[in-house]
């Protein structure tokens, strides 16, 4: 048995009960596959960082199952078909990562966020190499204070094109 | 001197962050530029671990919108 979690952006202007009949279905759905439901969890209705299916926004739904895996590829199938439904995503996760109804790792979380908040622009200052140390200079005072990154400049390059890093 | 090797830490080793969360937004943020390229390690200092951990997470929260591939300047 593996333990895994499926993250599902619905769609965002579901009612109430929309909602939660969304959730039993994809409860069913995960129970004929194979599936065990551990953990469920509606993380809210969040601006999404680029449109999917022409909206941006969307209710981001989070479940953690155990499964031997072998219903995952139909699951995928299932969920890629179902209404209200935007976009998916399944991954293995370990059991320790399992989330308990109420807690959570909120603390540690916190604390990095403090610590991180100057970091890389403490650090850029003894980087050699010019083109990092502006993208950091630029990148680090923005994000502390932002949490939508839609109306932020990017300083200008023209090397966009030269990225390795496609769709993955 | 001008150049003083400074001592880097891994962030995550400090706070003793075993794995690095996908849907942890406002950790990822820090680790990646406006255009949403990831950030060196030889940047944020992570170590390997967890500056694998740290790419794979990202590329997971791009693929599920939570942070973007790409900012287009022009669009916005």
């Amino acid at each position: 048995m593996r333990y895994y979690e499926a993250i599902f952006i619905a769609q965002p202007n579901l009612e109430h009960d929309e909602l939660s009949k969304l959730i039993n279905e994809m409860k069913d759905m995960f129970e004929k596959r194979g599936g065990e439901i551990l953990y469920n969890e509606i993380m809210g209705k969040k601006r999404l960082a680029y449109p999917v299916q022409k909206q941006s926004f969307g209710t981001y739904i989070l479940f953690q199952f155990q499964s031997d895996g072998a219903g995952n590829a139909q699951l995928n199938k299932d969920l890629e078909l179902k209404d209200n439904i935007l976009a998916h995503m399944i991954v293995r996760i370990d059991e320790d990562e399992i989330r308990k109804a109420g807690t959570e790792a909120a603390e540690i979380k916190e604390e990095l966020k403090a610590d991180t908040d100057e970091e890389p622009a403490a650090e850029s200052e003894d980087e050699t190499s010019e083109p990092v140390v502006d993208e950091q200079d630029e990148a680090e005072p923005k994000s502390d204070q932002e949490e939508s990154p839609s109306d932020e400049q990017s300083p200008p390059s023209g090397e966009e094109n030269l990225e390795p890093e496609g769709k993955e | 001197m001008a150049f003083m090797s400074r001592r880097k830490v891994c962030k995550f080793c400090e706070n003793e962050i075993r794995k690095i969360d996908y849907k942890d937004v406002r950790i990822l943020r820090r680790f990646i530029t406006d255009q949403g390229k990831i950030i060196p390690r030889r940047v944020t200092g992570a170590c390997a671990q967890h500056q694998r951990q740290l790419t794979r997470a990202i590329k997971r929260a791009r693929n599920i919108a939570l942070i973007h591939y790409t900012l287009d300047v022009t669009q916005s």
